[in-house]
């Protein structure tokens, strides 16, 4: 096994611990080289770095929009899936 | 059927009230994939507006096409698959042959004879683990999978931060397992030379 075939394999294996003859030969691989095993890290990380990536909630308000959106497709607005309604703030 | 009935029945039990006309079903059926289509959607997109117009698209292409979906696949499958389609839509329009062309080349790196690379690998492994997400960093993150073309990152995100398997990606996006396994491969390598830069030099703890 060659650094070009480890670059080309590489990604089928980055988070498990297979036992085909291809992952013997890539875990062979990077016990002597330093590139792949530098290569694999970074990988891994770029991985890790975009999973720690938060994601937002859906804002009701775009919630209370696709059941409006749904209700004028025809899908009948059951009691749940009303728009809630914003309280109305009382002036003091 | 109550609606605390509805809330308890089985995946297939609830596609099926909904498919029979169940208003009841087909709403919860939204209300238990709302939260994943909409971070998915905002996955794809990056902004809030477009990833809520994929959303709202998403479930009105569910309330027209669920008579249609005939149960071969995963419902979250088939799901995906639509939203997955209509982000598509959205990007199809957008010139991204430039940076196609620069992915091409990552499929094959220049190595000697002896197949080694011939280019010096950036070492990450000096960036300390515990290095925080700041503001700089995400900043970073942001503009490379901004730059990734649509057909790339879908793959990126399913596989990578949806957790989907190479032979699920493969039936959501309808390509064959190989393209899945080159366009991640491709993906992957992109990102991590678009992060190289910030994360190959010296190191910094804790963002400071």
């Amino acid at each position: 096994m060659k650094c070009a075939d480890v670059y080309l394999h590489i990604c089928d294996n980055l988070d498990q611990k297979l036992g085909t003859r291809r992952c013997r030969e890539i875990r062979l691989h990077l016990r002597v080289c330093r590139d792949c095993r530098a290569y694999l890290a970074s990988l891994k990380r770029t991985v890790s770095l975009y999973r720690s990536v938060p994601s937002p909630r859906l804002p009701q308000a775009a919630h209370d929009r696709m059941i409006r959106a749904l209700n004028a497709h025809g899908c009948f607005p059951l009691p749940e899936n009303r728009p809630r309604k914003r309280p109305v703030r009382r002036r003091k | 059927m109550t609606g605390g009935e509805i809330k308890k029945l089985a995946e297939g039990r609830l596609i099926a009230a909904a498919r029979a006309g169940d208003m009841r079903a087909f709403s919860e059926l939204v209300r238990r994939y709302e939260q994943t289509v909409y971070r998915y959607a905002f996955k794809l997109c990056r902004d809030r507006e477009k990833a809520e117009e994929t959303f709202q698209d998403t479930f009105i292409n569910v309330f027209r096409k669920l008579g249609s979906f005939d149960g071969r696949s995963r419902f979250s499958t088939w799901l995906y698959a639509i939203v997955t389609n209509n982000c598509l839509m959205r990007h199809r329009r957008r010139k991204i042959r430039e940076i196609e062309e620069s992915l091409e080349a990552l499929e094959s790196p220049e190595t000697s004879a002896d197949g080694k690379f011939t280019h010096e690998i950036a070492r990450w492994d000096e960036t300390p683990a515990d290095l925080v997400l700041d503001k700089e960093l995400r900043a970073e993150i942001e503009k490379a999978i901004g730059k990734l073309p649509p057909e790339y990152r879908i793959v990126f995100t399913l596989r990578d931060m949806e957790g989907k398997s190479t032979e699920e990606t493969a039936k959501i996006v309808r390509i064959s397992k190989e393209a899945a396994k080159s366009r991640l491969r491709r993906a992957r390598a992109f990102l991590r030379d678009q992060l190289t830069p910030y994360m190959a030099r010296p190191v910094r703890r804790n963002g400071r």
